[in-house]
C-alpha cells in the first residue's frame, strides 16, 4: 500500500512536470525568470496536492489543490496563446486561468477541516473574486484586441486593473479576516490551519500587487510574472511547516505520558491533556469501583456526558483490560489517532500509578493507626497490670512496717531499702508509661496534654492551641510531633522562649513550633523529626523544618483532619 | 475514721486496706467502679472515700466525675482522688469543685503519714495537693522566672498554701506562730498580685492557677 501511494505520488510529480514543461516551452526565450518559477511552482504545487490527497478525509482538498494547480497551468500556457495571436484562446485561457486565485483560498480555509465559518467566508471570497475574474477577462480581451498598436498600456486598461486590485484586497481582508478567527480559536487543527491561511493571505496579496504593478510603465512583464510564480511556493511550504507543527504536537504527547505520570491527581491530568490536545473541554470521567479516592473525586469535578453526542468518547484501560476510565474528547481529534493513543495510554498510566499511590497511602495511614493503638494499648497495660502490682506491693511494704518493732534495726533497714527500690521502679514505670501515651491525651485532649508537657520543661512555653478534640490518631500524631519539637528546643536549640501554635481548619490542622534559638535543625535519617516527618506523611500530611543556624528554628506542619 | 474505698484493681485495694487497718482507719466499703461507689455512700455514709481516677466502664475519667458528684452531693464527706497520673490538669479540675477534696498520687501508699494526713484534712473540710505535683510546678516556674522576688521562706509558704494548708498547718510545717505564718502569706498574695482574702480552699486554686499560668493559652 505505502509502495504503491509512493509510485503514483512519483508518476503523478513527473506527469505535472512534463505539463508545466510544455507550458513554459513558448514563454522560455522572451522571459526566462517567470517561466522557471512557474515550472517550479507548478511541480511543487501538484506535489502537494497529491501529499494532501492521501491524507487520511483530506481527498476533496487535494482535489481542490490539484485543480488549482491545473487552471494555473492553463494560464501559464497563454504565451503559446500569444504567440499564436489567436484572441479566442487567450480570453479562455484567462478565464480558466484566474479560477486558481479562488481555489487555493478555498483550499486554504478548509483544511484540514471544513466548518461553517469557513463556508461563509469561502463564499464571500468566492463571490468578490468573480467579478474580479469577470474584469480580468474583460481586460485581457481587450488588451488582445489592441494588441496590434504595441503599447502594453492604454487608457481602456486602468480601471480594469483597478478593479481587480479592489477584488484582491476584498478577498485579502476576508483571507486576513479568517486567519484571526483561526488563531483564536481552540482546537488542534489550528496548528495545520495558520500556516495554510497566512500563505494563502500572502498568495491573493502578491497577486493583488502584481496586477496593480501592471500600471507601472517600468516593471517587466517577466518579474512580475516570476514574483506571482515564486509567492505560490509559500502554500507547500506551508503545507510543509503545518506537517512539523503537527509531528511536534505528536511528540509533545509522547511527553506527555512522563508528565502525566507524575501529576498528583486527576485535575492535573486533565489538564496536561488538555493542553498538549488544545482541547479545552477535555474530560476525564473514572469508572472504578465506589469508595475509591478517585471515584469521589470524579464525581464533583466531572459531569456525564450523557447523552452528548458532540463529544467522542474512548474508554480508558488497565493494562489487565479494566476499564479506568472514559475519555471525552473534541470529536476533530478522530483525524489523529497517533495523538489520542498516546493520551490513552498516558492517561492509562497516570491513573494506574496514581491508584497505586493511593493504595500506599491508605496502608501506611493503617499502619501508623496501628501503631499509635498499641502505644494506647500497652500504656493500658502498663497501668492497669503491672502499675497497681507495684502499688499493691507498696502498700503491704508500708503496712508491715508499722507492725515491725523499731527495735529489729535490720529488717527495719531492709523494709525502707525495698519500699526505695519499690518507688524507683514505680516512678520510672510512670515515666515509661507515660511516654508511650499519656493518658490525659485521651482523657482530655490535646491542650491539656501539651500543657502537661510544657509544665515538666525548663523553659519558657507560649501556646495557642484551641481546646478541640480531633480523631485519636491526629491527636496522637500531633502530640508526638509537639513533644519531639519541644525536646529538640530544650536539649539543642539554646532558646530563651518557644511557641506552639495550633490552628484548627475544616479538614486539616495546621502545626507551626517556632522557637528563638540557635538554630541549625534538620531532619537527618534516623533523627527524631525524621521520624515525626513519616508519622506526619503516614496521615497524609506535610512536615516542612526552616532552621537557618543563628537564626532560631520553625517547624510547620500540616495534618488532614477529617 | 471510717472510709469507703473505690478502684478497679483488686490487688491495689488489698494492699491499701491493709496498710490503713494497720494505722487504724475503719474501711467501711469496698467499690469496683463510680457507680457501685455512689450506691454504697448513699447506704453508708462513710467520712471520707478514697477514688480511683481511671475506672470501668469507660476507663477515662469516672473517678473525677464521681468525685464532682460527691463533693455537690455529700458536702460532709471528704473525697480524696487518688491518682497514677501525675497531672496538675486533673488537681485544678477538682479542685473547682470547692471544699473537702484532695488529689493525690498513688504512690503515697508508701508514706502512710502523710496519705492520713491528706485524709484527715479532706474529712475537715480542706483542701489537699500532692506535695510532689506542687513541688514540680514551683521548680519548673523558678526555672523560668524569677518567682516574683520570692524570699526562700515565701518560697516554702507558697508551697504549703498551693498543698492546701492552713496559716496553722503551714506556721507549724516551718516552726512558726499562726500569726506570722498569716503576715508571710499576705506578702506573697501581694507580691503575686492575687486577690487577697480568699479563704484556704479558693487560695489552692489561685495558687496552682498562677503557678501553671507560665503556659498561655488562647
Amino acid at each position: 500500500m505505502r509502495e504503491l501511494r509512493s509510485l503514483s505520488l512519483l508518476v503523478a510529480t513527473c506527469a505535472w512536470m512534463a505539463m508545466a514543461t510544455v507550458a513554459a516551452w513558448a514563454s522560455w526565450k522572451s522571459a526566462p525568470i517567470a517561466s522557471a518559477a512557474q515550472l517550479v511552482s507548478i511541480v511543487l504545487l501538484g506535489f502537494t496536492a497529491s501529499k494532501v490527497y492521501y491524507i487520511e478525509q483530506q481527498r476533496a482538498c487535494g482535489g481542490v489543490l490539484a485543480f488549482a494547480t491545473a487552471s494555473l497551468l492553463i494560464l501559464n500556457s497563454e504565451f503559446w496563446a500569444l504567440g499564436e495571436m489567436h484572441a479566442a484562446l487567450l480570453a479562455l485561457a484567462s478565464i480558466f486561468g484566474e479560477v486558481w486565485v479562488v481555489l487555493i483560498i478555498i483550499f486554504a480555509v478548509s483544511y484540514p477541516d471544513g466548518r461553517p465559518g469557513i463556508q461563509v467566508s469561502t463564499g464571500l471570497i468566492l463571490t468578490n473574486l468573480f467579478v474580479w475574474v469577470a474584469t480580468s477577462q474583460v481586460s485581457t480581451a481587450l488588451e488582445a484586441a489592441m494588441a496590434g498598436d504595441g503599447t502594453r498600456f492604454s487608457v481602456v486598461k486602468l480601471p480594469i486593473v483597478t478593479v481587480s486590485a479592489v477584488g484582491v484586497a476584498v478577498a485579502s481582508t476576508l483571507a486576513v479576516a479568517q486567519l484571526i478567527r483561526v488563531t483564536r480559536g481552540p482546537g488542534i487543527h489550528r496548528i495545520e490551519q495558520v500556516p495554510m491561511v497566512i500563505a494563502a493571505c500572502l498568495i491573493v496579496a502578491t497577486s493583488g500587487i502584481v496586477t496593480a504593478a501592471q500600471i507601472l510603465p517600468s516593471v517587466s512583464f517577466d518579474f512580475l510574472n516570476a514574483a506571482k510564480a515564486a509567492s505560490l511556493l509559500l502554500l507547500p511550504l506551508a503545507f510543509g511547516v503545518s506537517r512539523i507543527r503537527q509531528r511536534l504536537v505528536s511528540s509533545s504527547v509522547s511527553d506527555l505520558v512522563v508528565s502525566v505520570a507524575g501529576s498528583p491527581d486527576l485535575a492535573g491530568v486533565t489538564e496536561a491533556l488538555r493542553g498538549a490536545l488544545q482541547d479545552p473541554e477535555l474530560m476525564i470521567q473514572i469508572s472504578v469501583p465506589e469508595g475509591t479516592d478517585f471515584a469521589e473525586e470524579a464525581s464533583d469535578g466531572v459531569r456525564p456526558s450523557n447523552g452528548d453526542d458532540s463529544r467522542w468518547t474512548i474508554p480508558v484501560r488497565r493494562s489487565s483490560g479494566e476499564q479506568l476510565a472514559v475519555l471525552s474528547l473534541d470529536p476533530r481529534l478522530r483525524r489523529h489517532p497517533a495523538l489520542v493513543e498516546s493520551a490513552v495510554v498516558a492517561v492509562g498510566l497516570a491513573l494506574e500509578v496514581q491508584a497505586q499511590i493511593a493504595e500506599v497511602r491508605a496502608s501506611r495511614m493503617r499502619i501508623a493507626t496501628a501503631a499509635i493503638d498499641e502505644r494506647r494499648r500497652l500504656e493500658r497495660d502498663l497501668h492497669d497490670g503491672t502499675q497497681q502490682s507495684l502499688l499493691a506491693a507498696a502498700a503491704s511494704l508500708g503496712a508491715a512496717r508499722l507492725h515491725v518493732p523499731e527495735s529489729s534495726e535490720t529488717v527495719v533497714a531492709a523494709i525502707d531499702q525495698a519500699r526505695k527500690d519499690l518507688q524507683t521502679a514505680y516512678m520510672e514505670l510512670r515515666q515509661l508509661a507515660r511516654g508511650i501515651h499519656p493518658a490525659v491525651l485521651s482523657q482530655s485532649g490535646l491542650l491539656a496534654a501539651i500543657e502537661s508537657v510544657a509544665e515538666r520543661l525548663p523553659i519558657n512555653i507560649e501556646l495557642r492551641i484551641p481546646d478541640q478534640r480531633w480523631r485519636a490518631n491526629v491527636e496522637t500524631t500531633l502530640y508526638l510531633l509537639v513533644c519531639e519539637a519541644l525536646t529538640n528546643t530544650v536539649k539543642h536549640a539554646k532558646a530563651d522562649h518557644v511557641s506552639v501554635r495550633l490552628e484548627s481548619h475544616d479538614a486539616r490542622v495546621d502545626v507551626i513550633i517556632r522557637d528563638d534559638g540557635c538554630g541549625g535543625a534538620a531532619a537527618s535519617d534516623g533523627s527524631g523529626l525524621a521520624g515525626m516527618r513519616d508519622r506526619v506523611q503516614a496521615l497524609g500530611g506535610t512536615l516542612s523544618i526552616h532552621s537557618p543556624v543563628g537564626r532560631g528554628t520553625s517547624i510547620e506542619a500540616v495534618v488532614p483532619c477529617e | 475514721m471510717r472510709i469507703g474505698l473505690a478502684d478497679d484493681s483488686n490487688l491495689f485495694r488489698r494492699g491499701l486496706c491493709s496498710l490503713l487497718t494497720a494505722v487504724g482507719i475503719e474501711v467501711a466499703f469496698e467499690a469496683e467502679d463510680a457507680q457501685m461507689l455512689l450506691a454504697l455512700v448513699e447506704a453508708d455514709q462513710p467520712d471520707a472515700v478514697i477514688v480511683d481516677i481511671r475506672m470501668p466502664p469507660t476507663f477515662t475519667d469516672e473517678g473525677l466525675v464521681a468525685a464532682e458528684t460527691l463533693a455537690s452531693r455529700y458536702p460532709d464527706i471528704g473525697v480524696l482522688v487518688l491518682s497514677t497520673y501525675s497531672e496538675t490538669a486533673y488537681a485544678i479540675r477538682l479542685m473547682e469543685r470547692g471544699r473537702g477534696v484532695g488529689y493525690f498520687l498513688k504512690d503515697r501508699v508508701d508514706d502512710v503519714d502523710t496519705l492520713v494526713d491528706a485524709l484527715e484534712r479532706v474529712c475537715a473540710g480542706r483542701s489537699a495537693v500532692d506535695p510532689d505535683i506542687v513541688a514540680r510546678l514551683i521548680a519548673q516556674h523558678s526555672r523560668i522566672s524569677e518567682m516574683a522576688e520570692l524570699t526562700a521562706r515565701e518560697r516554702a509558704v507558697l508551697d504549703y498554701m498551693a498543698q492546701g494548708r492552713s496559716n496553722a498547718g503551714i506556721g507549724q510545717a516551718l516552726g512558726m506562730s499562726a500569726r506570722t505564718a498569716e503576715t508571710h502569706v499576705a506578702r506573697v498574695f501581694s507580691k503575686l498580685q492575687l486577690p487577697a482574702g480568699a479563704d484556704d480552699n479558693r487560695r489552692v486554686l489561685a495558687v496552682l492557677t498562677w503557678l501553671r499560668a507560665t503556659v498561655q493559652k488562647t
